[in-house]
Parts: structure tokens; sequence; C-alpha cells
């Protein structure tokens, strides 16, 4: 078994909040008998330990805020550490971000070289380096010209290959492959793997589960500053998928206003109250790809007579507020018959409108509900916008890539050719 | 002790401190006419306004016989010194706050950080000596003692580095640390030696002006210039360089970590 080089033992880490960041840590010193009144203690790293042995690529994921940050740069030596500790053996370099000593002024040569410096190498190295990291950044002639003429892929290329050119003995990485294009990214993953194949060892901080599950045998979820889950990278990616679920579901849509505040309209037909539920018929707010979603208006109308309204249904992602489903009665997928359908509904004074869909077909997202009551013609009787926050997750495996915003219903089936006809 | 290993730091990233020192140059200087001679020409100026204001308008009077270019050699004597302070000083409450981005994501060495204003200081003020020699050759007035620098400058380059750890360190926590420094070294020049003469003040003035503990680093530069000894001065400066770089190291030692919190 290879030796351990990252050792964390116990490790906690305060914060102090100040009020009053030039006055408190003051006040605090000098009242130091109830120095406790000057700030608020947030652990950001509770008791946390593990062991990470020569050659492993281990990877760290959690939500955000729980600590993967503040973990990795007290490994780094950038943060103390107030309880337990943390020994590391090797030539450490930490890529927390790109790009660092760049300067627009100076040409690509003089750029590799003091980003190279900054990055822990001794000039010799850089400039052995030098022929590597332009070839690896593929940018030719341009690179005794000054930074500033190169357009932001060249400078995205350039800072990544200076950045890559390091061979620490551990590396620790922070979203910084995020950026950039996906085939710069392959090939900065390609280059992760080389290091590693020459015995470095890697921790890498992500959001992209995807990539961590490509890149690391082994993974670390931390959730509110404490190890939930410690393992190989399937397992422990959807231990962090079913912990997001429980977790989103508790806080749904910050953004979203919980109250039903009309925007626009008459007022004629209003909804008094809106109700998610489950398959059970329990209220919830958060759902599986795939569950039975209801929606439950409770309206009221102020004409005592039979009125026909249209409604109308939209579901904004609360990411960006972008607009990804709706339901509309003016032109609808009648599920049961499996037709588009168009038509009204018919109400009375005072009632619910009970709207099913089955299956819910959104993927991991936070989303919110815009409703809208409506006479055919564009006259709203009431409108209700980003309200009766919910969460919907995949139930298992992530999807391949990135971030699709829905599932399509498909029959799949294969048909074989044969050869000879 | 771990003085000693902070020293040893440095000496270890004295590449980068280089490297780093000449990106400045050539960063800051590129589109400035004159470039890397301001360090010189400024100090340079300076002297000339003091011995114009002192001696012409003033007609303030030097030891008896002493003529403006003698207390233009004067003042040059102590400017030497006192550019490299007031390069220092100066600069070092925006030090970390200036690099935030390379104190937050490397593990980058701050303790090196002041020795960038103290190498462009000490080049200005090597050149301004350079000119001091030549005028003190003209003037017939070479002395033996100059020998001696190396030891003085070192004790300064000592305290310098010590106080812009100190202010380096509360410029993050007070922000207004540059512009009290600022103005405070404004004034001090005014209640120092570089202008000021025994001779030209009576004792009492004097003795405020030694007040000033930047006194009586101008005073034991300007011994080893003209061959003179004041013990208590040389006492006061060595003791005192000493105790604010340890002082210094351990601020900067204890902070370092606790730094990335507040940045």
């Amino acid at each position: 078994m290879n030796p351990v080089v990252i050792s964390v033992q116990h490790a906690s880490k305060r914060f102090k909040l100040y009020q009053d960041i030039v006055m408190d840590p003051i006040k605090e010193h000098l009242f130091f008998w109830r120095k406790e009144d000057y700030y608020r203690e947030i652990w950001a790293v509770k008791d946390v330990s593990f062991e990470i042995r020569k050659g492993e690529i281990v990877g760290v994921i959690g939500p955000n805020g729980a600590g993967k940050t503040t973990l990795l740069k007290m490994i780094a030596g950038l943060l103390d550490v107030d309880r337990g500790a943390i020994r590391v053996d090797g030539k450490m370099t930490a890529l927390l971000t790109l790009g660092l000593g760049f300067h627009l002024e100076f040409t690509g040569r003089e750029n590799i070289l003091y980003g190279g410096m900054l990055l822990g190498m001794s000039k010799k190295e850089v400039l052995n380096k030098m022929p590597a990291i332009i070839e690896f950044a593929e940018i030719g002639d341009y690179v005794d010209r000054p930074l500033r003429t190169y357009s932001s892929g060249m400078r995205a290329r350039l800072i990544f290959a200076t950045s890559m050119s390091i061979d620490p003995n551990i590396l620790l990485v922070d979203e910084a492959l995020a950026t950039g294009d996906s085939y710069f990214v392959q090939k900065c993953s390609k280059r992760i793997e080389e290091m590693c194949r020459s015995g470095a060892t890697i921790l890498y901080v992500s959001h992209n589960l995807w990539h961590v599950q490509q890149l690391c045998d082994r993974v670390l979820l931390i959730h509110r500053g404490e190890i939930m889950g410690d393992g190989d990278s399937t397992s422990v990616v959807s231990k962090y998928h079913r912990l997001s679920f429980d977790e989103e579901k508790k806080h749904p849509m910050i953004q979203a206003s919980p109250d039903l505040r009309m925007i626009s309209g008459t007022g004629e037909v209003i909804v008094t109250d809106i109700r998610i539920k489950d398959i059970h018929g329990k209220e919830t707010t958060g759902f599986h790809t795939g569950d039975v979603m209801t929606i439950e208006l409770s309206y009221e109308s102020l004409s005592p007579d039979v009125k026909e309204v249209n409604l109308f249904v939209g579901f904004l992602s609360c990411r960006d507020f972008a607009y990804v489903g709706e339901i509309n009665t003016a032109e609808y997928i009648e599920r049961d018959q499996r037709e588009t359908k168009s038509g009204t509904l018919k109400i009375r004074r005072r009632g619910v409108i009970v709207v099913t869909i089955n299956p819910i077909l959104l993927l991991n997202n936070h989303y919110s509900l815009w409703i809208i009551l409506y006479e055919q013609g564009h006259h709203y009787y009431s409108e209700y916008k980003n309200v009766k926050p919910f969460f919907v997750a995949k139930s298992s495996n992530p999807t391949l890539k990135g971030d699709a915003v829905c599932w399509l219903p498909a029959s799949l089936s294969t048909r074989d050719i044969d050869a000879g006809s | 002790m771990m003085a000693f290993r902070t020293m040893f730091s440095i000496w270890e990233n004295r590449e980068l401190i280089w490297e780093m020192a000449l990106r400045d140059v050539k960063g800051g200087s590129k589109g400035a006419l004159l470039g890397l001679l301001w360090v010189v020409i400024n100090p340079l100026i300076q002297v000339v306004a003091y011995v114009v204001i002192v001696s012409f308008i003033f007609k303030a009077k030097l030891k008896g016989s002493s003529g403006p270019f003698d207390y233009a050699l004067y003042v040059l004597s102590g400017m030497i010194p006192w550019q490299i302070i007031t390069r220092s000083i100066n600069e070092a409450p925006m030090l970390i706050r200036s690099n935030t981005e390379l104190v937050k994501q490397v593990i980058y060495p701050i303790e090196t950080l002041p020795m960038n204003s103290l190498l462009f200081g000490s080049f200005g003020a090597f050149i301004n000596f350079v000119v001091f020699l030549g005028l003190l050759i003209v003037g017939g007035q070479f002395h033996w003692t100059l020998i001696f620098l190396p030891i003085p400058l070192l004790f300064l380059w000592l305290f310098l580095l010590g106080v812009s750890w100190i202010f380096c360190i509360t410029g993050v926590i007070l922000k207004d640390l540059k512009e009290i420094v600022a103005v405070g070294m404004m004034l001090l020049i005014y209640f120092s030696p570089v202008v000021i003469s025994d001779t030209m003040v009576g004792e009492r003035v004097w003795a405020w002006i030694l007040l000033n503990p930047l006194s009586h680093i101008i005073v034991s530069f300007r011994d080893v210039f003209w061959g003179s000894f004041h013990i208590w001065s040389w006492v006061i400066f060595f003791g005192m360089s000493t105790t604010v770089f340890l002082y210094g190291h351990y601020v900067i030692h204890r902070a370092k970590r606790l730094i990335n919190e507040y940045i």
C-alpha cells in the first residue's frame, strides 16, 4: 500500500463573524473576559478526518457552502486549523484560481514566466517547460505579443497551459477546470490523468459531478462541514443526490415569494390557495423526475354564474427564471387521450381546479409556478408569478452531460439489419 | 531562531522577489517616459528644493561658514536613508491589500512582500549615494568611516522589514492606515535631522527632534558619512531595529493565516 501523503485528523475550522470588522476584533482582545459578545462563531469544517495515499485522485463534492474550499485552503496552509491536525508530505501546489499574475501588457512568454513562478516553479523550471507550454496552449506566434491582443479563448488556453505545466507531488484543484471550452477541458483532464500516472496525488474539488466521476477513483462528500461519505465515486455521488434531494426539499427556492400576490388582472376570478401534492395526496415540495404531481388551485369568482375560463400554468426554473414548461387550456396534451386538446374550464363561485401532471418530466432544479386565469383574447382575470416553489431531482443516476431541462417520453427498441439483405 | 527562518525564506525566494520587482519595473514604467529614473530623481529634486528654501529664502546658516553646497551635501546625506524609509513605510499599508490575489490564492510567502519596495528604495538610494560620493570627492570631504556603511544599512533593512510587516497586517484591518502613514511621513521629515541640523535650531528643539525615533537612523547614517559618532543614537537605532524586526516577525507569522479570513 502506498504511503499516506495527506493526513487530516479531526480537523475543525472556526470562522468568527464580526459585526464591525475594525472595532470588534480590537474589543475582543481588549475585553477578553467577554470576548464572545463581539463575534458569532461558525464552524465551517467540523471534526473532519481522512487520509489520502500517494497516487490517489480524490474528488470532493458537496453543496455550496459545505466547507469544501475551506478544507482545501486548510490543507494548502492558507487557513489555520483551529482544532485537530493536518499533515502533508511532499511538494504541494494549489490551483485555487487560474490566471494569477497574468498581466495584459506582457507578452505570452513573460506571462508564462511570472505565472509559472507564482505557482511555485523556479525560473529555470519555467524556461525549460516554455516550449511545451506554448505547444499545449496552441497559441503559435502569438506568444510574443502582449496578452491584450489575445482572444479570450487564447487567454484561457495560455493560462490553463501554464497552470497545467506544474509537476507537483500533490495537487489541489478547486473548480479550476470548470471554465474553458470542452475541448480544452478534455485536454486538461488528460493532463491530470498523466500527472497521476507519474505518481502525483490529486485532491479535486468540483461541482461537476460528471467530471468527478470521470476523473476520481474516490470521492469525499462534505455537507455542513462534515464528511458524509467517503468511498468509490459512484456510490458517493448517488449518496450526494439523495442528500441534496432531502436537503432542497426542506428549503425550496428561497427567491420565490411564499404568498399569493396578484401581479396583474381584473380580479374577477382569483386564486386563493395553491397546493402541490404527491401521488398520495400529501402536500410536498420535492419530487423525483417521473413522479406524479398534482396542483390544486382554489379559486373564487365574483360572478355567481358559470364562467368559462382559460388556465395557464407555467414552470419557471429558479436558477435563471427561464420559462421551461407550460400547461395551457388553450392548447395542451390530454394525457389519457394522448392528443392535443383545447378548451376551457367551467367554474362557479368557488371551487378547486385540479391539474395532474403524470409524470413530471422536469430535471434537477428548483421551480416555481406562474399562473394565469384568463379569458380567451388576452384578458387576464388574475396573474401570479413565481409562486409555490418546489424542487425536482433525478432519483438515481446523473445524466451523462450537463443540464438538460426535461426528459422526453419515448419508446425504445432495436431492429437488426441482416448482413445479407 | 524563528527569525532566522524568515530571513532564510527571503533568501530562498530571492529569485521570485527579483522577478516580481522586474515585473513591476516593466509593468509600471512601460508607459512612463523616465521609468525607473523617478526613484532617483524624486529625492534629488527634494534636496534641491530644501536647499533653495532653507539657504536662499530663509538664509539659515549651518556651522558658521558653510554655504549652500555644504547644506546640500548635508540634506543629501540624510535623504539617502530617508528615501529608503519613506518608500518602504508608505507602501507597507497597501502591500497585502493590493496583492490580495497573491495572498489569497497561492502559498505565497507574504513575508517577502516588503522586499519589493525595499529594493526600489535602496536602488534609488544607491544611485543617489553615487552622486553624493562624487560630490564628496569634489568637495574633498571624504571620510574613511564610509566603509562601515553596510552596518547601518543592514539594521535599516531589518527595521523596515519589521515595520512593513506590522503595517501591512494592520493595513488590512485599518483601512485608513495608508493615509495616516502618508501624512505622518510627510510631517516627520520636518521633525527629523534630514533637513534640520543641530546648529540651525536651539538645543531644546533638537532634543524634541531626537524624540522622533527615525531621527536616530539619520544621525547614525550621517555618523558614517561624516566621521562623527553619537553613541546613543546608535544604541537606540540598533535596539529599535532589532525589537521592531522581531515583533514584526512575530506579527507576520501569527497573522499570515489569519489574514486569509479577513480579505
